[in-house]
């Protein structure tokens, strides 16, 4: 992943990851039939730490929430992080990770699998705030994850063309959005 | 006799239909030529390489894709309220979230995904969205003209949400069975009137 991160797919050499792993070739290949099906589980990784750095702050600063006002203080403090030049790489990697999953059932099984843990652990957060008033009842908790995830990832289109879309003006709708999804 | 633009669109054809079944590391040139009994030359004439023809598939794939309904033009000459506006716009979601149209926005995400490794299919993808979403950005700022929408939305940056949020929809789709879509739609609607409306 380090290698992707850095130089993209091209630069995984497994012997390099074997020299800094320490271990020897043949071991990389007992884990991961071939160079592509490594390239894949990483991109499947890093689909899934991506996610995870965002949903276990939101969780954790949901725990600390006393009331509504902080509540919703904790939603924009977490958009405001997800909405950052440095994670506009890690989203490019998550679109081309489902692109992938598109004609994979392979990829296309573990993506669901992430998604659902990363979507059902916000909406667990969306069932507490609702039970203490905090948060609409009247939408459905799971959905409104998948929702707000969905939108985020369409900010790649958006990032994509940078010269011609204003991300600030992105930002202020999609924020709007979210906060009338919860709050009303 | 097939003229150049008819072998062109048929070669792209096939090139689509392998990408859709195995993806793009499934396109063989041979096989091309093969299955439109034609010689693999003719296909180089056509496009300079394997790469360019892929590229050139996806971008043909992604067009195609987009299709609308109605065109965003046709909707202002038709509507003469702001709920009559807001409510073309809901109506055309309602279109778009049909079962069948899954299809169609899972190419979209693949096509998205391969551009985000190949810059040039990110510039052709990037002009085909600025094309898409900029008629949908004039229609939002002749409704700010008209005073149904709220002047302070910037149209290009709302109509680039409004895609991304329908494209989001995948996420859910492909785990059937997971997601109450129908949830999922109640949302985006309400979500979508929000902001055009407030």
């Amino acid at each position: 992943m380090a290698a992707i991160a850095e130089y993209g797919d091209a630069a995984v050499r497994v012997q390099k990851i074997a020299e800094s792993v320490g271990v020897r070739e043949p071991s990389v290949y007992h884990f991961f039939k071939n160079r592509e099906a490594l390239v894949e589980a990483a991109h499947i990784e890093m689909y899934r730490r991506s996610h995870v750095a965002m949903v276990e702050p939101f969780q954790a600063g949901a725990a600390l929430a006393d009331n509504a006002e902080d509540f919703q203080r904790i939603v924009k403090k977490i958009l405001s992080l997800v909405y950052t030049v440095e994670r506009e790489h890690i989203r490019s990697t998550r679109m081309s990770v489902l692109g992938a999953a598109q004609s994979s059932s392979n990829v296309a099984e573990a993506i669901n699998q992430i998604n659902f843990d990363i979507c059902g652990g916000m909406a667990e957060v969306f069932v507490m705030a609702q039970e203490k008033n905090w948060i609409r009842k009247d939408v459905d908790p799971l959905a409104t994850a998948y929702w707000i995830n969905g939108q985020i990832l369409g900010r790649v289109m958006a990032e994509m063309n940078q010269s011609q879309v204003n991300l600030e003006q992105w930002n202020t709708v999609s924020e709007d959005a979210i906060l009338h999804v919860l709050f009303g | 006799m097939a003229t150049g633009e008819d072998t062109r669109s048929r070669i792209l054809d096939a090139a689509i239909e392998m990408m859709d079944s195995g993806g793009e590391a499934s396109i063989r040139v041979a096989t091309i030529a093969a299955k439109l009994d034609i010689a693999e030359p003719s296909i180089y004439h056509h496009f300079t390489n394997r790469a360019a023809l892929v590229e050139a598939a996806y971008v043909e794939w992604y067009w195609r894709c987009l299709k609308i309904q109605v065109p965003m033009e046709t909707v202002m000459a038709l509507v003469d309220t702001r709920e009559e506006y807001i409510r073309a716009i809901v109506k055309s979601l309602t279109w778009s979230y049909q079962k069948d149209r899954h299809a169609a926005r899972a190419v979209r995400i693949s096509v998205l995904g391969a551009a985000q490794r190949n810059p040039q299919l990110a510039k052709a993808i990037n002009d085909i969205n600025r094309k898409f979403l900029g008629s949908l950005a004039d229609s939002m700022r002749e409704a700010q003209k008209r005073k149904w929408i709220s002047s302070d939305r910037d149209p290009l940056a709302t109509s680039y949400w409004l895609h991304g949020q329908i494209l989001g929809r995948v996420v859910a789709e492909m785990d059937e069975g997971i997601v109450d879509l129908e949830q999922w739609d109640a949302l985006s609607f309400e979500v979508v009137s929000m902001i055009l409306g407030n």
